[in-house]
């Protein structure tokens, strides 16, 4: 769960990303993935759903939904159904994903950590 | 927005995905990417969506991500399937589901809050359904909640195949594709065969058809036949010739399937004989003729003696004549001894013979 953050100390280098798996079985962190929490963390008290992620990341919806699901099954992100009336709107509602106050705090290790040992600015 | 005609096939490939997926999650994944399907803007981008769609719900399979989120996610009644207003087409049977599905939910957490004195005789008639013994089984199982099933063992007793994980397909779906590749098999079949009759179910269908209601007569491949019938009409049939003999009070009908035979056909008060070709179809008071089936449209007919009435009937009437019904019998003008018709397909032309061709038609009698 949220405690077990123990792979974002480890010393491992971070172009291994998607080995992380091997020492952490709840999350699988790749790339893809660091773009998903990376737009998350532009607004992090925003609740998204998987079309605005998939407008602002541009990834495809094959690679983005398991992901929202392996994370919010992680308990990165919680879900919930927005709250309108569809017959008013006129269009369904939609499922929103918000980042958990754990989630929060290991997404911004996550990324922090990626770009520093990548020698990005962060 | 994209053109309305496309909207169909592309939610159809977006909920087709969600199926896939794993079955505790499923109607969710459904309901959201129909949504965030309806909030993308044109055709391709929704139909890159949609076939995304279902390389997401593989993954999901092989992840098994829903029995994790069925655990650590709470499961409301918000989370079942809501009814979508803007869609009008009804699948026959689902709104019952998903009423049983509800209920059986909303039993569940009352079960598990503890259920009222008035809420146990109720909750007992609810189960006397078996339909509903299996959904509330059933959903207990996907939403992995052991302790429910085995309070629900305690009323009746639960069947492992409802709990159990489908594997493949469900039956349903297995008949309707069935059902549904015989129906595209056959058009082929059936369009081939109305539009060119007899060229692939002629002897297969209509032979049969016909063979089904009377007495079947064949000849060897190598041996001529003779066959009596019981109004008096004498049949020689050629090498491979195949007939089927219908007999009623009023007419003899007779479908040549195959080959060529030669017919004395007596007169008799108010009886007519009939006689099917391939596709033609004749009618005669009384004749001697000699009839060959050369392809599945040429006909060669050819009077030998008497005074002969032949006419071509429609297929309605040779049909009816089939059946016993009575049929006004044909007008005997059309041939009269020693003239032979000819019909190919979109012409019938008819001549008279000399008596020497005349008999050459029935030579094969003779060896």
């Amino acid at each position: 769960m949220l405690e077990d953050s123990c792979y974002l100390r480890s010393s491992r280098p971070l172009y291994r990303l998607s080995s992380m798996k091997k020492s952490n079985p709840n999350v699988r962190m790749s790339l893809q993935t660091l773009r998903v929490l990376e737009t998350f963390l532009e607004n992090p008290s925003d609740a998204l759903s998987g079309a605005d992620v998939l407008k602002r990341s541009g990834m495809a919806s094959g690679t983005l939904y398991p992901i929202l699901l392996r994370l919010e099954a992680a308990g990165w992100f919680v879900s919930r159904w927005e709250t309108i009336d569809p017959a008013k709107a006129g269009r369904p509602r939609r499922r929103l994903y918000r980042l958990t106050p754990g989630g929060l705090q290991l997404a911004t290790n996550v990324l922090t950590s990626f770009t520093f040992r990548r020698g990005l600015p962060a | 927005m994209s053109p309305s005609w496309v909207d169909g096939p592309i939610s159809w490939i977006a909920q087709r995905a969600a199926r896939l997926a794993p079955e505790a999650i499923c109607h969710r994944l459904e309901e959201e990417w129909l949504a965030d399907l309806a909030a993308l803007d044109g055709p391709m981008l929704q139909l890159r969506f949609a076939l995304g769609c279902c390389l997401a719900a593989l993954a999901m399979r092989a992840d098994r991500v829903g029995a994790t989120l069925s655990k650590n996610v709470r499961n409301t009644v918000d989370d079942l399937p809501a009814a979508r207003p803007w869609d009008g087409v009804e699948i026959p049977f689902a709104r019952r589901r998903a009423r049983i599905r509800k209920e059986a939910f909303t039993w569940l957490e009352r079960m598990r809050r503890g259920l009222r004195d008035e809420q146990g005789s109720e909750l007992r008639a609810w189960l006397r359904r078996r339909s509903h013994r299996v959904y509330i089984a059933r959903e207990a199982a996907q939403r992995d909640r052991p302790e429910d099933l085995i309070v629900l063992s305690e009323i009746f007793q639960i069947n492992t195949a409802w709990v159990e994980p489908r594997k493949g397909r469900s039956p349903t779906v297995n008949a309707a594709a069935a059902l549904m590749a015989i129906c595209i098999a056959a058009v082929p079949l059936f369009y081939t065969h109305y539009s060119m009759p007899g060229l692939i179910l002629g002897p297969a269908l209509e032979g049969s058809f016909m063979e089904a209601r009377g007495t079947v007569y064949n000849s060897g491949q190598r041996a001529l036949r003779r066959v009596g019938l019981r109004d008096g009409t004498q049949i020689v049939m050629n090498r491979g010739t195949r007939i089927a003999v219908l007999d009623s009070d009023q007419s003899s009908s007779v479908p040549l399937v195959r080959g060529e035979a030669t017919f004395t056909v007596p007169r008799q008060a108010h009886r007519s004989f009939y006689l099917t070709v391939g596709v033609r179809h004749f009618g005669t008071m009384a004749a001697t003729f000699n009839v060959r089936l050369a392809s599945k449209d040429t006909i060669e007919l050819t009077v030998l003696d008497g005074a002969v009435g032949v006419q071509a009937l429609s297929s309605t009437a040779c049909t009816d004549a089939a059946r016993g019904c009575d049929v006004e019998p044909p007008v005997p003008t059309l041939l009269r001894a020693r003239q032979m018709i000819d019909t190919e397909p979109g012409s019938d032309s008819a001549r008279t013979l000399s008596l020497f061709e005349a008999l050459a038609q029935i030579a094969w009698q003779r060896g």
